[in-house]
């Protein structure tokens, strides 16, 4: 319901202090996991979260990862701790970072580790997840970034392992509404007629830029 | 009912496509077949009255934006609609407008929008059920300003157009063919005789034939939060070349009353077969042995939450010791077939509920989901069959009786079915007795579905759960038109679920009908929004 939304928006704005935050009151409020305190203190806190970030155990790394991603604003402090743990085999913190890497980030070489993760990671749950964030989180790219994120999920289609094809496509069908006709399971042939239909349309999106 | 737009400006949209298509080659320029034109929405927002409403529209204003009436600018009358935002501020302004879906002929959308900062982001879509997304009954047309240039989304690929100048009026007009999904966009800039766009035979946002659609929408930066945006839009027109029939308002804002709107909606809701939710590992099969890892715990919570990402949950080998791996697979089987279920692919389903009892024959919710799909695929027999075979499993557990009931109803026995739900409930079963409730109700037994609510707003101690019955007694006291007991019910219920929209707006029905206008108002618009300024 969003006007309730927007309701509650507005009350936690009314809450920006006056004053800067009182030390520890940005701890508190993760460990509280009060995000309408964050928020309250806006974009400028990010540097600080990152450092907080830095400083953690992993329990805290991927509670403030999912802090991160709830927030979804832009810092490059933030991507650089995040970036840190894009491989790290803790499952939850992994699946966290991979998450809010897109809602902090606009760089491609935060593309770049989400499709090496989704094509390339050993456990196939990793692959899948970054699969996913690469769909729906890549919240900050301009139409330019997003040739480059199309042209690295056009390659995997071509992928050997049939769930990195199925799930390059899937993001391709999340990312633009369309599936030109590419079945991950089908015949080489028909696979590569779909592939080039993509790519013509890869073509022309790169045009119009 | 808002807004008169002058026949001027529908004039001016004929006149638009007319130069346009002048303009373009004889081949391409073959006429359309002239629009019937039936009117589904018409906001010039002069009128006394812009009432907020589902089948009108939602005004959602972000904090330190806005969106309200204004006769700073206006295209015509004296009075548009002003939509601002600040980037940052975590939220979006928009205006959502809502129409009778369309889903074949051409529809014609006319609007007129003024930007004061061109190179600030703004956007208008044309969208069907599935909202505001690319791919078939998404986003069908979608236009920006980006960097002070329209860019029109089409075929999934931002397109740019002509440039935007700050405080002059542009008309804009789409013809969009549903059942090809293509449109027409003819913008048309103040003071040119010319039109600044002018293209045919446009693939629509995502390329999708027969893309439904049913809402507009005038927003500012709803994905990154960077635009300080305002811009006013005036004399909106959506029309069909269909001769269809648009109902009329029988309230503010809306054809239907909210308490007709819901009780459709459950109706909707009982007679779509759903899955019953697995109250224990035991109905999933799993035991202590494979569950002893705290990994496969985090793993069926994923697999059993929302369905939002459910595509992407595809329980690994790797990452699951072999020990779960089966139970695990079953789950989230078991959570495909549920959302193929929900989504009316009732075969899938019952393959996909097969193929969990497969993989974990102890699990005994997928039998009894399997029987459900049966049902909703017509087969009553077989799913007889297979409920006797799984009796002795259930005892007296009320989702056995919930299915039991549905199968009585889909073979027409509403009674038998009634009987089966009643006895659950008295056995102290809720989710029976909502199912019971509901059954009394579509039967037109008021006074008892009212009666049953009452007892059990009183026998239930949860805030949420009591305020649900007292939501239902008010609905059975509204049926019968005992329209202040309905009021006092749907307050006592709105005291204990002060956020429940469902409350709130059937407290505007009550007013309504009790001829309290202001609070009708109040409460609609709590939800809805209001054009008025702040």
């Amino acid at each position: 319901m969003k006007s309730l939304r927007t309701l509650a928006f507005v009350a936690a704005a009314l809450l920006v202090p006056q004053f800067a935050p009182a030390a520890g009151t940005l701890e508190d409020a993760v460990a509280a996991d009060d995000l309408s305190v964050i928020k309250a203190m806006g974009p400028s806190v990010m540097p600080r979260l990152a450092r907080l970030y830095a400083a953690g155990d992993e329990e805290r790394r991927q509670r403030l990862a999912t802090v991160f991603y709830r927030l979804g604003w832009k810092s490059d402090e933030a991507r650089s701790a995040l970036m840190k743990d894009v491989h790290t085999p803790n499952q939850g913190l992994r699946l966290s970072v991979q998450y809010a890497l897109g809602r902090v980030s606009d760089d491609v070489s935060v593309v770049d580790v989400l499709l090496d993760n989704m094509q390339n990671d050993g456990q196939l749950l990793f692959r899948d997840k970054a699969a996913c964030a690469l769909a729906y989180d890549q919240v900050h790219l301009t139409p330019a970034q997003k040739v480059h994120l199309f042209e690295g999920l056009i390659r995997a289609l071509d992928d050997p392992k049939p769930d990195v094809r199925r799930i390059s496509a899937l993001v391709l069908q999340i990312q633009t509404g369309q599936d030109k006709g590419f079945r991950f399971a089908g015949p080489p042939e028909a696979r590569a007629r779909a592939v080039e239909a993509w790519r013509q349309w890869l073509a022309e999106y790169r045009s119009q830029l | 009912m808002a807004g008169r737009v002058p026949l001027a400006a529908l004039a001016l949209g004929a006149a638009a496509f007319a130069a346009a298509r002048a303009a373009l080659p004889v081949a391409l320029a073959a006429p359309r077949e002239p629009p019937a034109a039936t009117v589904l929405v018409r906001y010039g927002f002069d009128d006394e009255t812009v009432a907020t409403g589902p089948d009108t529209f939602a005004v959602f204003r972000a904090a330190h934006g806005g969106v309200a009436l204004t006769s700073t600018f206006r295209k015509s009358g004296y009075r548009a609609v002003e939509i601002r935002d600040v980037a940052g501020n975590g939220d979006f302004s928009e205006l959502q407008g809502y129409f009778p879906e369309q889903r074949a002929g051409l529809v014609f959308a006319h609007f007129a929008l003024l930007t004061a900062r061109p190179e600030e982001e703004l956007n208008v879509a044309l969208a069907g059920p599935r909202r505001f997304q690319l791919g078939k009954d998404g986003i069908a047309f979608w236009l920006s300003t980006r960097d002070g240039r329209f860019v029109h989304v089409s075929d999934s690929i931002p397109k740019k157009l002509a440039p935007v100048r700050g405080f002059v009026w542009y008309v804009v007009d789409v013809a969009y063919d549903v059942d090809r999904g293509v449109y027409d966009l003819t913008i048309q800039e103040e003071g040119r005789a010319e039109p600044i766009v002018a293209l045919r035979d446009q693939p629509g946002a995502a390329r999708q034939p027969a893309s439904a659609v049913d809402v507009f929408s005038f927003i500012s930066d709803p994905m990154e939060d960077v635009s300080d945006v305002t811009y006013f839009v005036d004399d909106v027109v959506i029309t069909t070349s269909r001769d269809v029939t648009v109902p009329p308002l029988v309230a503010p804002g809306r054809r239907k009353l909210f308490v007709d709107a819901f009780a459709e909606y459950r109706r909707m809701q009982d007679a779509q077969p759903r899955c019953l939710p697995a109250t224990s590992l035991e109905d999933l099969g799993m035991g202590p042995h494979e569950t002893a890892d705290p990994g496969v715990l985090a793993m069926l919570e994923d697999i059993l939450a929302s369905a939002t990402r459910a595509e992407w949950r595809e329980p690994s080998k790797d990452a699951t010791p072999p020990v779960a791996l089966a139970g695990v697979r079953a789950a989230a089987q078991w959570r495909r077939g549920c959302v193929a279920l929900e989504e009316g692919r009732a075969a899938i389903a019952l393959e996909q509920f097969d193929g969990a009892a497969g993989l974990a024959p102890r699990g005994r919710i997928y039998a009894l989901s399997a029987a459900l799909a049966l049902i909703a695929l017509g087969r009553n027999e077989e799913a007889e069959g297979r409920l006797e075979a799984i009796a002795g499993d259930w005892s007296d557990d009320p989702r056995f009786a919930i299915v039991s009931a549905r199968l009585a109803d889909a073979r027409g026995d509403v009674a038998g079915g009634q009987e089966t739900l009643r006895a659950a409930a008295q056995r102290g079963d809720g989710r029976a007795a909502a199912r019971y409730y509901s059954s009394l109700l579509w039967d037109g037994r008021w006074r008892e579905a009212g009666e049953l609510a009452a007892a059990w707003a009183r026998r239930t101690a949860g805030a949420a759960e009591s305020a649900a019955w007292l939501e239902r007694a008010g609905d059975a006291a509204f049926h019968l038109r005992e329209i202040a007991a309905a009021r006092d019910l749907y307050e006592e219920a709105g005291r204990a679920a002060p956020e429940e929209a469902s409350i709130v707006l059937k407290l505007a029905d009550v007013a309504f009908v009790l001829g309290d206008l202001d609070s009708e108002r109040r409460y609609r618009e709590r939800y809805y929004g209001t054009l008025d300024p702040p």
